[in-house]
């Protein structure tokens, strides 16, 4: 019997319920150690036929899969990947600062904060970086309207 | 709370049955089903005997054995696994660091019982 031939149902619902307890496992050590034991299962069936009984034999030898997959290495953990840099946060943060610097411009600051809140509704980009533009975005816009109204109330 | 013999049994198998495993290679390549049969006695080493299979699948992977297919008298093509000379010389460090551990374990537990 080699380990390509179809073994006994008991042993083929082993394997399976095998193949599914290592998911999860360090890829090639799980296909190693499936291939050796059918390897293993292969032998016992030929030496003492290929039978219902000797797949229980087997079966009981190997024990629950659940103890061979807890004998087994993890995975490594796939790193989360990093924020993306998003350009066209940077420029938005950039502009909401220039906003603020030049306070007498008020329209640039409401540009920048129409801008901010539009990038967040998004969900995408770099979240710090828009939330950032929104606060210095609304400082330039409140300052600016309150130097407005100041010069306002003077003249009347 | 009080431990069971098979709790300690796992602790213990931990860092010491890879090594076992190389020992049993020392006086020549086996074959899966033949290390099984030899370790697997008593279930001391091994609680199942499907967890050799990890282990020989890491030592191999650490360069410690290597795998040859060799036809079978009786079967499908056995695959034999070699003790490399990199597993060799572990197991030469684990075997004296292991008498002089084994014997001050021994001789603590003789002081204390």
């Amino acid at each position: 019997m080699s380990t390509t031939e179809r073994m006994p149902e008991l042993l083929e619902a082993y394997f399976a319920d095998l193949d599914r307890a290592l998911t999860g496992s360090d890829p090639r050590e799980h296909a190693e150690t499936v291939q050796a034991m059918r390897e293993h299962a292969a032998e016992m069936l030929s030496l003492h036929g290929n039978s219902e009984q000797t797949a229980e034999r087997v079966i009981a030898d190997f024990g629950p899969v659940e103890d061979v997959a807890a004998a087994s290495t993890a995975a490594p953990a796939v790193p989360a990947p990093a924020a993306a840099r998003s350009w066209a946060d940077v420029w938005l943060l950039a502009g909401s600062v220039a906003g603020l610097v030049f306070y007498v411009f008020p329209l640039l600051s409401i540009a920048m904060l129409t801008w901010a809140v539009l990038r967040l509704r998004q969900h995408a980009g770099n979240r710090s970086l828009q939330r950032a533009a929104l606060w210095v975005s609304v400082a330039a816009v409140v300052i600016s309207v309150g130097l407005f109204t100041l010069r306002l109330i003077r003249v009347l | 709370m009080t431990p069971s013999r098979e709790s300690v049994l796992t602790q213990l198998r931990k860092g010491t049955v890879d090594y076992c495993v190389l020992a049993c290679l020392r006086s020549g390549p086996a074959y899966g089903l033949e290390i099984a049969e030899r370790l697997g006695e008593g279930k001391i080493l091994f609680a199942s005997g499907g967890t050799l299979y990890p282990l020989l699948s890491r030592l191999r992977q650490q360069g410690w054995v290597t795998t040859t297919l060799e036809p079978s008298p009786v079967g499908p093509p056995r695959r034999y696994y070699h003790l490399t000379g990199e597993g060799e010389a572990a197991l030469k460090i684990f075997t004296h660091t292991w008498n002089v551990f084994a014997a001050d374990v021994t001789a603590a537990i003789k002081e204390t019982s």
